[in-house]
């Protein structure tokens, strides 16, 4: 049964490690980081390479549902598999359900060293935002887009050294005046997509020449 | 001098935005049309934005400029149109589990300036706290915020609650938010689906006016 993948370039680290632990390696094509702002965008994107695929049984995609950009993809002569969370955060932590227990005693900002590769990244956001206009009105673009969060929380996938990253990571949690936290996680559901089963209560598993539609990610 | 402002604002001058203000008021220009200028400019930072020109920080501060030119038209708490009747009553919130409020509280400053009656619930509001603040407020409109993917599914579980309570035709129902678009919002059974603050304030004078 040929497989392929289809990937967001955040979970390249994390990808890479769960092909060594389950010992597959796909086919992929990878879609850049940091399009979860730009739904329709990432569609349009995750659509091109969707039409790329042929001769494939099944594509998985390493993506949660993205604002919702999954809605509307069309498929080829493929299942396409789609693991049902909200974004890669939620995958990396086991669940929505999880990422939104772990957030109860105060709105955690999320991130692995992959996504701070990203583009548009919170960091990146802040130094444009300094250098364009300075660090005072920088922190005050800051506090609107993080007044409501307490913590800078790194993912720890097991896939990178954190005590390598850990002073960068410190460094941002200073100058964005949030709290350093070091949160576990891991591939796990990563591998489950990689080798299946891919289970109704997980994955939303999309027939050949169909279009996902009629479909909202459900919190249990 | 209109599309002075327009292009200052656009390209995110508060300088010269106030400036263009304070000589449009100083010239007896009715607020409408300033407004409405400042406004174009907020819709060219949009595009902007979507293009990739433009980052968040970018959006955070034409809201900033935004709402400082609306204070420098009028003073605080006065309605900035020539109707100076309350506009009509506005119940807002951001879904239960998301945090992101940004594009709330513009939306809630704009409402307000145009003589709305803005009732804000704030972020992480479950939907029983909606459905009271139904009762108690009686809002004409209710607008429902959520920039989380999963905020799609507590929006239509206020609306079916709405619907459950009898309170459905009692109120106009507003969604926005990253994770919704048009075909969503009929899905979810809301009346209207907005992209942005300027849309939103447009369909709530629509839907008071009419």
């Amino acid at each position: 049964m040929p497989l392929a993948l289809l990937a967001c370039e955040t979970l390249r680290d994390e990808l890479e490690y769960a092909s060594k632990l389950t010992g597959v390696k796909y086919d992929t094509q990878w879609v850049e980081s940091g399009l979860h702002n730009y739904p329709d965008k990432l569609r349009n994107q995750m659509q091109e390479r969707l039409d790329s695929f042929f001769g494939y049984d099944k594509v998985l995609m390493a993506f949660g549902c993205c604002g919702n950009s999954v809605i509307g993809l069309k498929t080829g002569d493929f299942e396409l598999v789609i693991p049902r969370v909200d974004d890669c955060i939620s995958m990396l932590i086991g669940s929505v359900e999880k990422r939104i227990q772990v957030g109860q005693n105060g709105g955690i900002y999320f991130l692995t060293p992959g996504w701070l590769r990203g583009e548009r990244n919170l960091w990146a956001e802040y130094s444009y935002a300094v250098e364009k206009y300075g660090e005072d009105t920088a922190d005050m673009v800051m506090e609107s887009l993080l007044g409501n969060y307490t913590y800078l929380g790194l993912l720890d996938t097991e896939c990178y050294d954190v005590q390598e990253v850990l002073p960068s990571i410190g460094h941002m949690a200073q100058k964005l005046k949030l709290t350093q936290k070091i949160i576990p996680a891991s591939v796990d559901y990563i591998c489950n997509l990689l080798v299946g089963p891919w289970e109704e209560d997980r994955f939303l598993v999309v027939p050949p020449n169909s279009i996902v539609e009629n479909f909202l990610l459900r919190i249990k | 001098m209109n599309e002075e402002l327009i292009l200052a604002m656009s390209r995110l001058d508060e300088d010269k935005v106030l400036e263009i203000v304070r000589t449009m008021r100083g010239q007896g220009m009715n607020t409408t049309s300033i407004i409405h200028a400042l406004n174009c400019g907020m819709l060219t930072v949009g595009e902007m934005f979507e293009k990739g020109t433009y980052y968040l920080a970018d959006l955070i501060v034409s809201g900033s400029i935004y709402r400082q030119a609306l204070s420098v038209i009028s003073p605080e708490n006065e309605s900035l149109t020539e109707q100076t009747e309350n506009m009509g009553k506005v119940l807002i919130g951001v879904v239960k589990n998301d945090i992101h409020d940004i594009g709330k509280d513009i939306i809630v400053g704009s409402l307000r300036s145009e003589g709305f009656c803005v009732v804000d619930l704030g972020i992480n509001v479950p939907c029983e706290d909606f459905i009271s603040a139904v009762v108690e407020y009686k809002p004409n409109i209710l607008a429902l915020s959520g920039t989380m993917t999963f905020a799609v599914d507590e929006m239509e579980m206020i609306i079916k609650s709405l619907n459950e309570k009898g309170l459905r035709n009692t109120v106009s129902v507003i969604v926005g938010g990253i994770s919704v678009n048009k075909a969503i919002a009929e899905r979810i059974g809301s009346d209207y689906y907005s992209e942005d603050p300027i849309e939103t304030l447009a369909l709530c004078r629509k839907l008071i006016l009419r």
